[in-house]
């Protein structure tokens, strides 16, 4: 086996160890709290009340859009016009 | 990924000022280094699709514990470093400011938590260079110490600044926002997987946007 294999294979068992110690934390953490939103979340921990200001979006399959959904379609595809207008211009 | 998920008015004028302050001293030393180095032109395409990706997914609630979301930061790091990726993190909080998520008054800080993880996961993937070849793990660890470290940033603002109107003691709101971090830590190793998927098919397709990676 050479050294690159080798650094390689430390590399990912390291990584998966890592993975594996904080997939074991976010589990514990998980079953104090129970399922949240992020902002209920936030509140709880913090002692706040949330007055629900963030709006969500209409969701798919569980999948919800934080913020107004026309404005995020929107900036987003003033976003990726620029992005091919700088592709166009520059290259990658 | 870490964001403080608070409402204007959480945070005493004095504290949105310090933080807004800091963050523009972040940005400016940025913009003062890229205008004396020459940043090379694709870099400004980078940016721009980094920009679009992670704005893109930064708005989705993921069904994971009850809604989380994950932000791309270290791949910014990764891909455009810390001058440009400061640039990007300030569009992005901007932008989803505009649109409802989050306040405009805590952009300051919330630009400092993600800077952190931009410049912890492009100081990672640099340094881990030579004891760490192999892209995917080089990132999915760069990843994970960026994301932790944008959890400890997050968790320090919010302490040191306080939150007007609540009851708790500084302790309980620290126990609150470790638990916070530990869940943000479990969707972390989802953004850690991704980025390394996705550095790992730059590394083959196109391993010049790596190896000269961000400044």
């Amino acid at each position: 086996m050479n050294d690159g294999r080798l650094a390689g294979n430390r590399g990912r068992l390291f990584l998966g160890g890592l993975i594996l110690i904080t997939g074991i934390v976010a589990f514990l953490a998980y079953t104090l709290t129970g399922p949240m939103g992020i902002e209920e979340r936030f509140a709880s921990a913090t002692g706040s009340i949330s007055s629900g200001a963030e709006e969500k979006g209409a969701g798919i399959a569980g999948f919800s859009l934080e913020g107004q959904p026309v404005m995020y379609g929107v900036i987003l595809v003033a976003i990726l016009t620029g992005s091919w207008l700088a592709y166009g211009k520059f290259g990658v | 990924m870490a964001h403080i998920h608070l409402e204007d008015g959480s945070f005493t004028l004095f504290w949105v000022i310090i933080w807004w302050a800091l963050a523009l001293i972040v940005i400016g030393t940025a913009l003062f280094f890229l205008r004396s180095k020459k940043v090379e032109q694709r870099r400004i395409t980078i940016a721009a699709f980094c920009t679009a990706a992670a704005f893109a997914l930064f708005q989705v609630d993921i069904p994971i514990a009850g809604g989380v979301h994950v932000s791309l930061t270290p791949l910014i790091g990764i891909l455009t470093g810390p001058l440009i990726g400061s640039l990007v993190v300030l569009i992005i909080n901007i932008l989803s400011a505009a649109i409802g998520h989050g306040g405009w008054g805590l952009i300051g800080a919330n630009i400092l938590v993600n800077f952190s993880e931009v410049i912890v996961a492009y100081g990672i993937w640099k340094g881990l260079k030579n004891l760490v070849p192999d892209h995917f793990s080089r990132a999915g660890l760069a990843t994970l110490a960026g994301l932790l470290c944008g959890n400890l940033v997050m968790i320090a603002i919010i302490l040191v600044s306080g939150i007007q109107g609540v009851n708790q003691s500084p302790e309980q709101v620290l126990a609150g926002l470790s638990l916070i971090a530990a869940i943000n830590m479990g969707v972390a190793v989802i953004e850690a997987l991704m980025t390394g998927l996705i550095v790992a098919y730059i590394g083959r397709m196109r391993p010049d946007l790596l190896e000269s990676g961000g400044k």
